[in-house]
């Protein structure tokens, strides 16, 4: 049911979920290199000229200082679900061994000792739900198709730089692009 | 550029795995789907007639479906291993071998999570171990080791599944891009509408660092937990403890040896030679070397200590451990997983394909007699007259084999299905690798 | 329409005496405790009546829960056996019940309806010539030998064409007692006041004469705060059975020696003393000098001076003896010792046995063909009677057998017509145990349902043979009176045995009912030396092996081997199981090429010959092979036949000892013996201390907490605990109202099995046959282990191993799911409906007395309506395990709250505890100063705790077993 609303979504509709509003122009420009990239993405930071996005085939965290935007909560949210698994953990073993006050081998309802396993075990695995849920939440995790711009070679050997901007802007654009020496140039 | 072109090979070589597979392929599925069939068929008739048809009986209450669960847990153990700890200690070589080990550890614990099931009594009402909320306000006990088992395999499951998965989303997603018809739409839903794009990766590899600091105590916990369903109970050759540390050694021990058990034909087969090389295989021979000294001190604390204690119930147990029903079982298990892995220590035998299998075949045999050795032997506890022996029926025979196909099975489809190499990270891998290189050069 | 009696015997009588027997099972019955009014469904009746599954004939209380017997027990004030009751009498409710019960007659090998049946056995009954009767019935006493007698005279047959015949009648009891005492018959015995107690090779703990009078007698006797402290007990056998195992001291002789050692005995005694009875004793044991015995015996002469000394010495002395020249030796030793624990005032019922000649002779006739028609009732000849007679064969010459069995048999096989008369608990009847004590049998339950529909509702033999007389054309209403068996059974007793009449005789008669039967006290009579006694031979030595054949205390001589309880109680001292074995010493086994236990082996007697596995073990005299008898049956139902093998098939008549030929026959079969090691491995689980000892032990480095002189003992009570010594990790929990807990005394436990059973018909713990047992999936919540010990003292060890119900339980904390708790009265409880069958409280239990259920087990239909109601039944993968029976515990505990007032100590008694014939077992509140457990456990200096130095806080304490050396 829900996969099928996600179907009929347009990609422009996957765009939105990263860009605060639908771009008029969208300059493209590939590189094979990922210092080609860095030092492009610097250059545009510099010139605080435009939104801009990077991609490619590896993880790009090498790259951010020259993005506007940098780290992540996700570190924060798994911080988070390790203290609220640590605290549930504990809570859930010993409230609900006062629920009927049961007896077992001489150990009183409420033992610490056996818990902490317990709580142990529940910091890990909603610390882990968290951080999952967290990246889904940041990364925008949906199962549909990238938006036409969205070039497949991304995923192999190419990296990419792309400026989102009004027509005015276009030429700016490309002239920012060519000056970092990208290989091509592409205007969606 | 060199790394462009080394790209785009590397996708080739590790995309063209997911292309269609041919008839021989399935054959193989469908033989060892008639096993796992035959498995559940059987213990659909034991969940009819009771359980009973296994060997099990007064005095040995546990018998082969925790050997398997316990040996099938540990298996899954050198996965998070890989992925996690090595990560952490920035362990290059582990790149191309990680993804491969995190999927044997998502199977190994999908085939070890059936047996606690097969071991029940009532398979019907298996859900009152779980903690959830229910109409009797009457939860779980939580100082059961049983309980404990059940919160941290399900832990260990879900968080190595997750870790797992978003590891190989990326992947995914380069897979996506190279495929086409019901495939390419396979790999959009699973790629989760992956884009490579910075504002993903940012996200991505904090939380793959997240996930690789919590999944390293998870290592040492989950099998430090399974050791305790043994630990915290009373019987002599149990209740000791050392089994926590011994456990988690022979866990790596036992899934070091499975990965190369795993890759050596996975390699051939799937053409990944560039990819995974000898290198990998012989670094892990020699993890096996330093498993099998500990847990031959392991072996050699635990007689030790028997002896030390003047306990008479616990030495005599150990007496007969060694030298009584199951001695052949007791040096089968010294054997293979402390003499036999130090061949390893020669260069020639760690990077021979031949000895490398039979000696990671071996190993595996070792680590399930251990269990064997360790859950059979209630059979002698403390009043003589209580006393017996066990042996697997023919039921028993089926539900193992039946799970080792069901683990093969699984790991053939995860071969011809998912990406078996973390592609972005061999390419970050190679990244790095030239980054240094050009600074040895400048 | 069903058939009543009343219509049946009208039916099958013409009428005419039916019309007056107007009754049915139910509207006459009266209770023992409420009267009927009361009765209300859910709540159990209890009906007294006298077991008769062996010629003892103990009371028993039979519990009844609408309309179905569910368990019997001990009937409380019984003079033989006082609210006690053995294996044999807990498992009688498995004979009514048993699945292969007839249902109808057969005639000729056809079922046909009752009415048809009687007609056509009359038919045949009433072509008998005069005189060519006979009857053939297990040793009776009270209405049914009048009975007979009167029914014989009807076809003008003698008294002595009715044969009352035991397999082990004891007639040489008799003839001793004719031939020494000039008493011929079999006294009552009381060994509760003896302070020595000198068995030849009589097992009177195990199946002798009367095992559970005896075994209430030997729990007296073991008394350790009696005056004068407990009496001795020595044993002189060729197998050291239950009795040998509990004797201070035991020697292994061979066949016949146990009697000559008792009469060298004698003739030492009867050497030191003036007296007409001594000249008499010197002159009947001439041959019996102490150099002949002790050659021939291999006791040694000061052995022999001891035994006299002691006998000599003691105050009140007792010999038994098992065989022909045992029983003599008993008799001349009681005589001449003048003792007053035998009691020559009664004659025990077996004394009315007919004698191995009566029978011969008997079979002398039918196979002459002087006899025309026979009518068995209660016991199987075919099977039990020495190859010699050629039973069998002499039967097949008679054209009418008239078979009453119930249960499909060999005699029943070898019969023209079976009319399947009720069994005992359904029916009414009277037995006399001794003389003066008349028992009642009375219905029990409703007769087991699924019976054609022309069946009465219980025929008893009495009705049948009423019935059959009539049938024949006799005029049986003269003989037997117009209301049946039952109304003869009253004016049997009106004349006979209340000598009562009008009111009074009612009144009396209800008391009778009520209470079980009438016992008339009589004064003693202490027996004396006839002047003259007849030399008595010396025994001829066999030479090379003697086959002893033994009585078993669990099937007796075989008529109860069609229960599978039986059957499934591992045997007291071998610990088989579904068999019977060959058993023998090592010495004897390694000279026959027998290495080890299941090693097959033949032994050919002059009357036939048995294969089947031995059994190697010390507890047999050297050169002496001993089969158990009971098992070999072949037509006895799928339970009983083609297990194991016919002592009977090896005797000659009136002989339990035969010359054999064993030899290995190169097979060998697995036994299957639930006890794992027959050794403790110096594991001090069954502890035992010198009686000098006692108090003034050491003890070992566990030496426990618990303020009592450095016992093995910590009490299951919060006084127990010592977290602040980091003894125990946790504060203790407080019980709440009780603490319930059992002591066991091991110098009493004598390992009959009694409470094995009696748990199995309380908690409905099931049967799994051979093939499961030998897979380990036994149930039984308590099961007796047996240890043997390289001691000259306690050679044998007892010790009932059942739920220790520990302060601090191993098995509860592994528990994923609180299935196993603590309740608030210290009990370990299972949750049976919150199982999951995870099996780690089995593991965990140090004791292993947990039992799993591996399959749906079977209650064969209609055993199934045996099933306690308050009891769960447990499905396939639950653990089960003992509760201190707690459903009685819950009842006893109603009661008291209703009428307002604490549990007294003693009320609860679980099943085990209730039908312990010694009294070893005692069950209570600790939390109860005054309570016998409490005084014993705080003050009995033997008491301990099985694994003690776990700190589990066991609720069930053992005493220590007393070596008087």
């Amino acid at each position: 049911m829900r996969l099928a609303i996600l179907d009929k979504m347009q990609p422009e509709a996957v765009q939105r979920l990263f860009e605060a509003k639908r771009p008029e122009v969208t300059v493209a420009g590939t590189f094979s290199d990922i210092h080609a990239l860095e030092q492009a993405a610097q250059r545009l930071k510099d010139a605080h000229l435009a939104e801009y996005e990077a991609f490619g085939p590896v993880p790009l965290v090498e790259i951010e200082s020259g993005m506007r935007r940098q780290g992540s909560f996700v570190r924060a949210v798994a911080t988070m679900g390790g203290v609220a698994g640590v605290v549930g953990g504990f809570a859930l073993a010993l409230w609900s061994s006062t629920l009927y006050d049961l007896v077992v081998g001489g150990k009183p309802p409420t033992a610490l000792v056996p818990y902490v396993v317990v709580g142990y075990e529940l910091t890990i695995l909603v610390a882990c739900i968290s951080t999952f849920i967290a990246t889904g939440h940041g990364a925008k995790f949906l199962p549909v198709p990238p938006p036409p711009e969205f070039m497949a070679r991304y995923s192999s050997d190419t990296f990419g730089l792309h400026l989102y901007c009004t027509k005015t802007q276009v030429d700016e654009a490309r002239r920012l692009l060519e000056e970092s020496e990208a290989e091509e140039i592409h205007e969606f | 550029m060199a790394e462009a072109t080394s790209f785009a090979k590397i996708n080739d070589t590790v995309l063209s795995t997911l292309d269609p597979p041919g008839k021989k392929y399935w054959l193989v599925i469908g033989l060892l789907l008639c096993f796992v069939a035959a498995m559940f068929l059987t213990v659909g008739y034991q969940v009819l007639v009771g359980i009973g048809i296994a060997g099990m009986n007064h005095p040995v209450g546990w018998g082969s479906y925790i050997v398997n669960f316990v040996f099938w847990v540990g298996i899954a153990h050198s996965g998070t291993l890989i992925s996690a700890v090595l990560y952490l200690f920035k362990v290059r070589w582990r790149t191309a071998i990680c993804r491969s080990s995190e999927a044997m550890t998502v199977i190994a614990v999908m085939t070890a999570g059936l047996f606690p099931l097969f071991h029940l009594g009532r398979i019907w009402v298996f859900w009152w171990l779980m903690p959830y909320p229910n109409a009797a306000d009457l939860w779980p006990n939580f100082k059961s080791p049983l309980v404990w088992d059940v919160i941290a395999v399900t832990t260990y499951f879900t968080v190595s599944a997750m870790f797992f998965y978003l590891g190989m989303i990326p992947d995914l997603a380069a897979a996506r891009d190279r495929a086409t018809g019901w495939r390419k739409k396979f790999y959009t839903i699973i790629s989760l509408g992956w884009q490579q794009r910075y504002e993903q990766w940012r996200h991505y590899a904090r939380a793959y660092a997240c996930f690789a600091c919590l999944a390293t105590p998870l290592v040492v916990s989950v099998h430090s937990v399974v050791s305790w369903d043994f630990a915290m109970s009373i019987l002599p050759g149990w209740h000791t403890t050392i089994f926590a540390p011994y456990f988690v050694a022979g866990a790596i021990h036992s899934g070091l040896a499975m990965v190369i058990t795993l890759l050596l034909p996975m390699r051939k087969l799937l053409k990944l030679e560039s990819i995974i090389t000898m290198t990998h295989l012989e670094r892990m021979a020699q993890l096996n070397i330093l498993m099998a000294l500990i847990i031959g001190y392991a072996y050699g604390t635990e007689v030790f200590i028997a002896a030390y204690s003047i306990n008479q119930f616990e030495w005599e147990f150990f007496l007969w451990r060694m030298f009584g029903d199951y001695a052949v079982h007791y040096w089968i298990m010294v054997a293979c997983n402390c003499v036999i892995p130090l061949l390893f220590f020669f260069k020639k035998i760690r990077t021979n394909w031949v000895s490398l299998l039979v000696i990671s075949l071996l190993i595996n045999v070792g680590m399930w007699m251990e269990r064997f050795v360790i859950i059979a032997s209630t059979a002698h506890d403390f009043l003589p007259s209580s006393w017996g022996l066990y042996a697997l029926t023919p039921a028993e025979w089926i539900i193992m084999v039946g799970a080792f196909a069901w683990f093969f099975m699984l790991f053939l489809l995860f071969a011809k299905h998912l990406p078996s190499v973390a592609i972005s990270e061999i390419k970050e891998l190679k990244l790095h690798e030239a980054h240094l290189d050009r600074e040895h050069a400048g | 329409m069903s058939m009543t009696r009343r219509s049946w015997i009208a039916t099958v009588t013409g009428g005419a005496i039916g019309l007056g027997a107007a009754y049915s099972a139910f509207d006459k019955l009266i209770p023992a405790v409420i009267t009927p009014e009361h009765i209300v469904p859910g709540i159990a009746t209890w009906y007294a009546t006298t077991c008769r599954q062996c010629p003892a004939g103990c009371g028993m209380l039979v519990r009844n829960r609408e309309g179905r017997a569910l368990k019997c027990e001990g009937l409380p004030g019984h003079p033989v056996s006082d609210g006690k009751l053995c294996v044999r009498g807990q498992a009688s409710v498995q004979g009514a019940y048993h699945p292969e019960r007839l249902k109808s007659p057969v005639v000729h090998s056809q079922s046909m309806g009752w009415a048809t049946a009687i007609q056509t056995a009359g038919d045949a009954l009433s072509k008998v010539k005069r005189g060519r009767v006979a009857v053939i019935t297990d040793v009776q006493a009270g209405s049914m030998v009048s009975l007979i007698t009167s029914w014989l005279d009807l076809f003008g047959a003698d008294v002595d064409r009715y044969v009352r015949y035991e397999p082990v009648s004891l007639h040489e009891q008799v003839e001793a007692g004719a031939g020494i005492l000039d008493r011929p018959y079999i006294p009552h015995y009381d060994m509760g006041s003896s302070d020595f107690v000198l068995s030849l090779d009589a097992d009177f703990l195990g199946w002798w004469l009367s095992p559970v009078g005896f075994g209430r007698q030997f729990g007296q006797m073991r008394d350790l705060d009696r005056k004068g402290g407990p009496a001795r007990l020595e044993f002189i056998g060729p197998r050291m059975s239950n009795t040998g195992a509990m004797a201070d001291r035991r020697h292994l002789v061979a066949p016949d020696m146990a009697g000559a050692i008792g009469l060298a005995v004698a003739r030492i005694i009867a050497g030191r003393r003036k007296g007409a009875g001594s000249d008499a004793v010197l002159a009947a044991t001439k041959a019996f000098t102490a150099d002949a015995v002790s050659a021939a015996s291999g006791l040694t002469p000061s052995e022999l001076e001891r035994l006299a000394d002691s006998l000599a010495k003691a105050k009140a002395p007792l010999v038994l003896g098992h065989g022909d020249l045992e029983a003599k030796a008993a008799a001349m030793l009681n005589g001449l010792l003048g003792t007053r624990c035998a009691d020559y005032s009664r004659a025990h019922t077996l004394s009315r046995a007919s004698t191995p000649d009566e029978l011969a002779e008997l079979v002398d006739d039918m196979d002459g063909g002087k006899i025309d028609a026979v009518v068995i009732a209660g016991t199987n000849p075919v099977y039990s009677a020495s190859p010699e007679l050629r039973f069998g064969q002499a039967l097949s010459r008679v054209s009418t057998v008239i078979n009453l069995a119930n249960l499909p048999d060999e005699t029943a096989a070898a019969s023209t017509i079976q009319l399947p008369a009720a069994h005992p608990l359904e029916c009414w009847g009277d037995y006399e145990a001794a003389s003066g004590w008349h028992g009642m049998v009375q219905p029990t339950m409703m007769p087991v349902p699924d019976w054609p529909s022309d069946t009465p509702e219980a025929p008893s033999p009495g009705d049948v043979l009423i019935a059959l007389a009539e049938a024949a054309g006799k005029d049986a209403q003269r003989a037997f009176g117009t209301e049946g068996y039952y109304g003869y059974l009253r004016t049997y007793w009106q004349e006979e045995v209340l000598e009562l009449s009008g009111q009074e005789f009612e009144e009396a008669w209800r008391v009778s009912v009520q209470k079980g039967g009438h016992f008339k006290g009589r004064s003693a009579r202490v027996p004396s030396l006839r002047g003259d006694l007849d030399p008595i031979p010396f025994p001829e030595g066999a030479g090379g092996t003697a086959l002893v054949a033994s009585p078993s205390l669990l099937l007796y001589d075989g008529r109860e081997a069609a229960k599978p309880w039986l059957q499934e109680l591992p045997d007291p001292l071998t610990r088989t199981v579904w068999t019977s074995t060959l058993e023998m010493n090592a010495a004897t086994a390694s000279s026959k090429g027998i290495a080890r236990n299941g090693d097959v082996a033949r032994v050919t007697t002059q009357y036939g010959q048995v294969e089947g596995p031995a059994y190697v073990w010390e507890g047999i005299a050297d050169g002496v092979v001993v089969l158990q008898m009971g098992q070999g049956h072949r037509a006895h139902g799928d339970v009983a036949s083609g297990v194991g093998m016919n002592a009977f098939s090896l005797l000659p008549p009136a002989a339990y000892a035969v010359a054999a030929t064993v030899e290995a026959t190169g097979e060998h079969t697995e036994l299957v013996i639930p006890q794992g090691s027959d050794s403790q491995h110096d594991r001090g689980i069954v502890k035992t201390v010198a009686r000098s000892k006692i108090g003034h032990e050491e003890e070992g480095h566990h030496g426990g907490h618990g303020g009592h002189g450095g016992r093995s003992l910590t009490m299951p009570l919060p006084e127990g605990y010592w977290p602040e010594n980091k003894h125990d990790m946790y504060p203790p929990v407080e019980p709440v109202g009780h603490r319930w807990a059992m002591t066991i005394d091991l110098s009493k436990c004598t390992g009959c099995g009694a409470c094995a059973v009696a748990c199995q018909a309380e908690n409905n713990v099931a049967n799994v046959g051979i093939d499961e047992v030998e897979r380990g999936h036994e149930m039984h919540w308590l099961r007796i282990d047996r240890y043997f010990e390289p001691s000259e003292d306690t050679p044998v060890l007892f010790q009932p191993m059942l739920c220790q119900h520990c302060d601090q339980a191993p098995c509860e904390p592994v528990c994923p799911v609180f299935a196993a708790v603590h309740n608030e009265e210290g009990l370990n409880a299972q949750v049976y409906n919150r199982c999951v069958g995870t099996r780690y409280c089995a593991n965990n239990c140090p004791y292993k007395v947990r039992r799993f259920n591996w399959f749906e087990w079977e209650f064969k239909e209609p055993l199934n309506r045996q099933l306690n109601p308050d009891v769960t039944v447990r499905c396939r993968g639950v653990m089960e395990k003992c509760t201190f029976c707690i459903q009685r515990i819950r009842e006893v505990q109603y009661r008291a709250r209703a009428e307002d007032r604490p549990v007294r100590d003693g009320e609860v008694q679980p099943a085990c505890v209730q039908t312990c014939p010694t009294g070893a077992l005692v069950f209570g509140d600790l939390l109860n100063p005054e309570a016998r457990v409490t005084e014993v456990i705080r003050h009995d200096p033997r008491a301990y705790q099985v694994l003690h130095h776990f700190n589990t806080k066991p609720g069930v304490i053992y005493l220590k077993r007393v070596i008087q050396a």
